[in-house]
């Protein structure tokens, strides 16, 4: 490694081109490649202390001793390393710290340098790599978390701090972010993200309720708004407001698939494939890749999580022929399925479906399993099955109907929901009821009871298609009426309560959210090659952007342990450039020759994530993606001698602007 | 009822008596006790004698059963619960007359100013007991729902450490952001 000079060439705009240095990427980011990484780096330090070597191996893994992180920067560079700590496992002093293991849960993937190997084939060309970025694991509780000034909860133990906090539903925690720095820094700190996700996701927040309005306003697009009621007690009336900017991707139009975890997937509006997964809170999305097949018939879609395998899953469906076969034998259809695990990055055919499955989206998923109607011939007799469709097992089963229920086909409509966290069977009679069947142990046929009948006539109007949205904690029912308002229905009185809710949108489809900042990324995963058939971007959040670039300056620097550095500058050349004008402003004042010379170099991008990107930019709102850049002092602010390539006595770090509302 | 008394001294030296059982409401306590470091008084430095009443009056409550204080932390409802067919009514009576009950007397319980809200918290926390910690953060929670980022600042003495600037800004992204949320 030493004297090799590895130059990377760092592009705007997500691409770079390397040296003749074959780079290889890592694939393998498990506890037990990075105990090898740090015992291989150990050895390597025996045999020659001039190395450039990152502090974080397992972010930039690569097992090819000849490039340890997927790139390398030049040792010609006037600075060496004299320190190997690992600060998750090793403390300050180099000693053992235990098993970090599960931090792995963050998904902390490194830094990628994607590179084509054919292209690699020709000698002396500039090969493109497109990278990608991923939250560096950094010890994030050391680094960010300090005491609060917030007020009088400053003398609390931060932990209790984050327990208040972390109780709070979305729409609060985001205006919590405009009360002060530092309350706005915590609504940053993964530590805390984690916290409140749990929190959202096992209901102890109540969940909002995300509106989807399609085709409003003479206009052909669809908007996802966000609502929440927001006070103490577990009601909407009067007080919930939608929220008004929406979450607006580059596409106009979309349905919505499921949400599941704070996530949401999306699906094109012509043929409903799945098209997105998104956190509508952060606006960070990524792109499924397009189907390879065709089909003409609608796609039928699902979107779960597999909790034992900790992956989200997008399921698609596609009918290549249905003949129903009525009055000529048996029916026949073919209905082909893909999975696409998040992590996993592609499209994995799981067979041929057994079920000709009935709907789009799939509207309950309830016990790692998706579920959705369909039927069953056997003759000239047709009976509704419910399927699921188990993410972990990737297997459909059926799900035993509730005991005596033999539905005509003619007279009901069936549809299926999620109520408190259990399957529902919906049943709609043509005499004008709505009866709502509660699956009270999952799989078991006989806890099956019919929990609610919603009268339509006693709503006052004259026809209405209720959709069940959600159980209050009041027990009343929250009602989605004819597509056009929200009712409750309290089922004891058997009385009907509008509630009345400020810019409703005329026409919307309802969903539950447990809206959360889970950065996507996490739930992205592996360093998979195809993962790069999709892109990351950021659309405009529901809520208002973290305004994070005000309140991360991070000035309170701490002196590094661990020696320090010649060059060591002060705080004043800590700069910041939030836009590419700033950035092109600084080209023309340090002349573009040294400017690009900084950004040129590549090591100092793995510089930024040794510090555990502790940068925040703004979101760029836009899928195009600029580098943000930020000249800061060597003096190392948290004990970490990961001293960057030095260029006038400053520091390099530089970050993806379109990743900096996750990167914590 | 009658049972080991242990003493307990605030951090302004008053001594307190506490039920063996009931201390042991308290982790902290607990390991104390069952380390048997139980020779005369135990200190509780952090602790001052306007809150230690309050406190063994929480753990007198909820000696020996930490299974109701987490009833209460989920709002009464035990979500682990599995609801079988045969599932007995009249025992699911009986324990919500007694949710019912120690949800009352909570509620009288947590009448007090926002001080000791934050002295019990630390108390809580520094004596391990959750029931408490997680209704005087519960509490601390339902201060901020809701609430609008002035509304805050004032509930927790926070001053704002925006500059008039960004401060503008921040006003305009949420005037964005939900038009008005002047809305009683």
């Amino acid at each position: 490694m030493t004297g090799r000079r590895r130059r990377n060439r760092l592009k705007l705009g997500g691409t770079c081109n390397k040296g003749k240095e074959k780079v290889k990427e890592d694939q393998s980011h498990t506890v037990s490649s990075n105990n090898a990484q740090v015992n291989q780096k150990n050895e390597e330090v025996a045999e020659g202390p001039h190395m450039n070597i990152g502090s974080y191996p397992q972010y930039f893994g690569c097992e090819n001793s000849d490039s340890h992180y997927g790139f390398d920067y030049g040792s010609d560079s006037d600075f060496s390393y004299d320190d190997f700590t690992d600060p998750f496992r090793y403390d300050e002093g180099g000693n053992y710290r235990g098993d970090y293991s599960h931090r792995a849960e963050f998904s902390p993937y490194p830094f990628l340098c994607y590179h084509d190997e054919e292209e690699d084939e020709e000698e002396g060309k500039d090969d493109d790599y497109t990278f990608m970025v991923a939250i560096p694991q950094k010890d994030e509780d050391e680094q960010v978390e300090r005491p609060m000034n917030v007020g009088v909860m400053s003398d609390l133990p931060l932990d209790v701090v984050y327990d208040i906090l972390s109780r709070l539903p979305i729409k609060t925690l985001a205006r919590c972010r405009s009360v002060c720095k530092d309350m706005c820094r915590i609504t940053h700190i993964r530590r805390f993200i984690k916290m409140h996700h749990n929190r959202a996701i096992q209901g102890d927040i109540p969940p909002s309720l995300l509106l989807h309005a399609r085709y409003c306003f003479d206009e052909l697009r669809s908007d996802v708004y966000l609502l929440q009621h927001d006070t103490c007690d577990d009601t909407l009336d009067g007080r919930a407001v939608v929220s008004h900017p929406l979450f607006s991707p580059p596409k106009n139009e979309f349905e919505v698939v499921g949400s599941c975890n704070g996530l949401l997937c999306l699906s094109e509006p012509l043929y409903y494939g799945p098209r997105f997964v998104c956190n509508p809170i952060t606006g960070e999305y990524i792109w499924l890749p397009k189907p390879d097949k065709r089909t003409n018939f609608d796609i039928v879609s699902g979107f779960g999580y597999d909790e034992v395998a900790n992956e989200y899953k997008v399921v698609r469906m596609l009918f290549h022929s249905i003949d129903i076969g009525l009055g000529n034998g048996s029916p026949s259809f073919k209905l082909e399925g893909e999975v696409y695990s998040l992590s996993l990055g592609k499209w994995r055919d799981i067979g041929d479906v057994p079920y000709p499955l009935r709907g789009k989206a799939s509207p309950a998923f309830v016990n790692g399993a998706l579920h959705w109607m369909t039927e069953s011939y056997d003759f000239l007799n047709v009976t509704d099955l419910i399927v699921s469709f188990d993410l972990g097992r990737e297997e459909f089963r059926v799900v035993p109907p509730p005991p005596g229920f033999v539905p005509g086909r003619q007279s009901h409509r069936l549809n299926l929901g999620v109520l408190g966290g259990r399957l529902c069977l919906f049943e709609y009679s043509i005499i004008g009821h709505l009866e709502i069947w509660i699956m009270k142990k999952y799989g078991v046929k006989e806890s099956w009871t019919k929990e609610y009948v919603v009268w339509q006539k006693s709503s006052g109007r004259d026809s209405g298609h209720f959709t069940p949205l959600r159980l209050m904690e009041n027990g009343e029912l929250l009602l989605l009426c004819n597509s056009e308002c929200l009712v409750l229905y309290d089922p004891v009185m058997k009385i009907f309560r509008d509630i009345w809710i400020r810019g409703l949108p005329p026409c919307f489809e309802a969903i539950t959210h447990a809206g959360s900042l889970f950065p996507l990324r996490n739930a992205v995963g592996l360093a998979k090659r195809d993962r790069f058939n999709f892109s990351f971007g950021e659309w405009c959040p529901v809520l208002f952007p973290i305004p994070a670039h005000k309140t991360m300056m991070y000035g309170d620097k701490q002196p590094s342990e661990h020696g320090s550095n010649p060059d060591v500058e002060d705080e004043e050349d800590f700069q910041i450039f939030q836009t590419p004008e700033m950035w092109d402003r600084f080209q023309r004042e340090e002349g573009t020759s040294n400017a690009n010379e900084i950004i040129e170099d590549f090591g100092a991008l793995l510089n930024l994530f040794g510090k555990g990107m502790n940068t925040y930019g703004r979101e760029s709102r836009g899928s195009s993606c600029f580098f943000e850049l930020r000249l800061i002092s060597t003096l190392e602010d948290r004990g970490i001698q990961q001293l960057g390539p030095t260029v006038g006595g400053k520091d390099i770090i530089l970050s993806l602007t379109s990743l900096s509302i996750i990167l914590i | 009822m009658s049972s080991t008394k242990i003493f307990l001294k605030s951090s302004d030296d008053k001594t307190f008596e506490i039920d063996e059982t009931a201390a042991r409401a308290s982790e902290t306590l607990k390991n104390i006790i069952d380390g048997g470091c139980l020779d005369g008084v135990i200190p509780l430095p952090n602790v001052s004698s306007n809150i230690l009443p309050k406190v063994i009056e929480y753990c007198k409550k909820h000696g020996g059963d930490n299974g109701s204080s987490k009833k209460i932390a989920n709002g009464g409802v035990d979500k682990d619960k599995e609801i079988l067919p045969d599932y007995d009514e009249e025992e699911d009576k009986r324990e919500k007359v007694r949710v019912d009950e120690l949800k009352k007397w909570e509620e009288e319980y947590m009448d007090f100013d926002q001080q000791v809200l934050y002295d019990l918290m630390l108390a809580a926390n520094y004596l391990h007991i959750k029931g408490l910690l997680d209704l005087t953060v519960e509490k601390a929670a339902s201060m901020i729902r809701g609430r609008t980022p002035d509304q805050i600042r004032e509930n927790f003495n926070i001053n704002s450490d925006f500059t008039p600037e960004e401060e503008e800004e921040m006003i305009l992204i949420e005037d964005e952001w939900d038009d008005e949320w002047a809305f009683d």
